[in-house]
């Protein structure tokens, strides 16, 4: 449970559960990474600094028109 | 120089064209045709038809455009038929798009309403048509309260990508077409039909690695009254057969002039003098009256009793069913009509009787 986060479908805001983790997109290399609370920001792979929160995985409806 | 305004009192006007008739091509005797007679002796003939090139392979052989004259009728009814292709000939479209994921450059909206113009390879008569309430509601938001597809009434399809990793190339841009749209049958659809895109090729977004598509779509019968897109017909146009008539015989010279003067068949030098050949093949470019010489000589018009259609199909269905779903269009709005119209000659019968 511990590895979801925000991301996860269904589970948009369920922010309450274990050790907050959350996955961000780099900016640079597009590396998916989980980062804790106190964790710096910086990219794992090529230590880039700017980091991306995922899209939501929440349903939107659109006319197709 | 105004072409327009140079010709324009040499267009022949008849005075009959200024009295609306039901038509009366090809009738010998003089007296008036009740309305059975007159549609009885209309007639439709297949002029020409075109085939899907080679190149589009899920099509290959089927009948794309149909040519085909309607002789005898008013121009009234012949654009009643055209409209009715055009805006109330059903068809299956995407009309509710539940993007789920969509990380790639192409915004939400605008790949939803790209999608919504792929013409699905459906048949509309297999379907209902589906109310607003049932459909999804715009403001939703979650998975669960999705409206279903019904076998009925609409037609499943999911779209799932991701950008893949190219190895020597890490800026590698994926096309994705509509092939990618996989067509999830509902109930018994597998049985009576096979549904797909009308074609394979066409480009719905581009992605780069890693980036992500996840979408469900529901297609829906629909009318091109509502959105163009419901249209089963990508050109539906009639044009009148045109006239040529030469009030005094051309020859030599002249008649080389006046014959490279409209489209090529249309006028050929037989004995030494130009002669009218396929009035059919002419675009009515009204050059002749641009030379004095000419002006006087030829007169031009347009047959109104024929009618001579092109309707090309968007892929979904053969043009000839196309119309032939017009026709039970129009017979339909005339019951309608008929049904109204005794209702209200009953209504005046009754407040005559009160009275």
């Amino acid at each position: 449970m511990s590895m979801q986060g925000g991301s996860t479908p269904g589970r948009g805001l369920t922010l309450d559960e274990g050790p907050r983790m959350m996955e961000y997109i780099c900016g640079e290399c597009h590396f998916n990474q989980e980062v804790k609370p106190k964790d710096p920001v910086r990219c794992r792979e090529c230590g880039y600094r700017i980091l991306y929160k995922k899209r939501t995985r929440r349903l939107i409806v659109f006319d197709g028109r | 120089m105004n072409v327009n305004n140079l010709s324009a009192r040499y267009v022949d006007v008849k005075d009959e064209y200024t009295t609306p008739r039901i038509g009366s091509l090809n009738i010998k005797e003089q007296r008036e045709l009740t309305l059975k007679e007159k549609i009885a002796q209309t007639e439709i003939v297949i002029t020409a038809t075109t085939e899907f090139p080679s190149a589009c392979v899920n099509l290959n052989g089927e009948l794309e455009k149909v040519e085909f004259d309607i002789r005898g009728i008013d121009p009234s009814m012949s654009n009643t038929l055209r409209r009715i292709m055009i805006a109330e000939v059903p068809q299956m479209a995407f009309d509710r798009v539940l993007i789920f994921n969509n990380t790639t450059l192409i915004q939400d909206e605008v790949l939803a309403h790209r999608l919504g113009l792929i013409p699905i390879k459906a048949d509309f008569r297999q379907f209902k048509s589906r109310t607003e309430k049932d459909m999804t509601s715009i403001d939703c938001t979650k998975a669960a309260h999705v409206k279903g597809a019904k076998e009925d009434d609409s037609l499943l399809f999911h779209f799932k990508v991701i950008g893949k990793h190219q190895k020597n190339s890490t800026n590698h841009v994926q096309i994705v077409e509509s092939s990618e749209l996989k067509w999830s049958p509902v109930g018994n659809q597998k049985e009576t039909m096979n549904v797909m895109p009308c074609f394979h090729d066409i480009t719905i977004a581009k992605i780069k690695p890693k980036q992500f598509i996840d979408i469900e779509l529901h297609a829906f019968r629909g009318i091109g009254r509502d959105h163009a897109k419901f249209s089963p017909v990508c050109t539906a146009f009639y044009r009148l057969l045109p006239t040529i008539e030469f009030t005094e015989p051309i020859r030599g010279d002249d008649a080389v002039e006046v014959k490279s003067m409209f489209s090529p068949g249309t006028v050929e030098i037989i004995n030494d003098e130009a002669k009218v050949v396929n009035v059919r093949v002419d675009a009515n470019s009204r050059e002749v009256f641009r030379h004095k010489k000419y002006r006087d000589i030829v007169k031009l018009g347009r047959d109104r009793e024929v009618a001579l259609f092109s309707v090309e199909t968007v892929g979904a269905l053969s043009p000839c069913i196309i119309f032939k779903e017009s026709c039970k269009v129009l017979m339909n709005k005339c019951d309608v009509f008929l049904e109204e119209l005794t209702r209200t000659q009953n209504d005046v019968k009754d407040e005559m009787k009160k009275e």
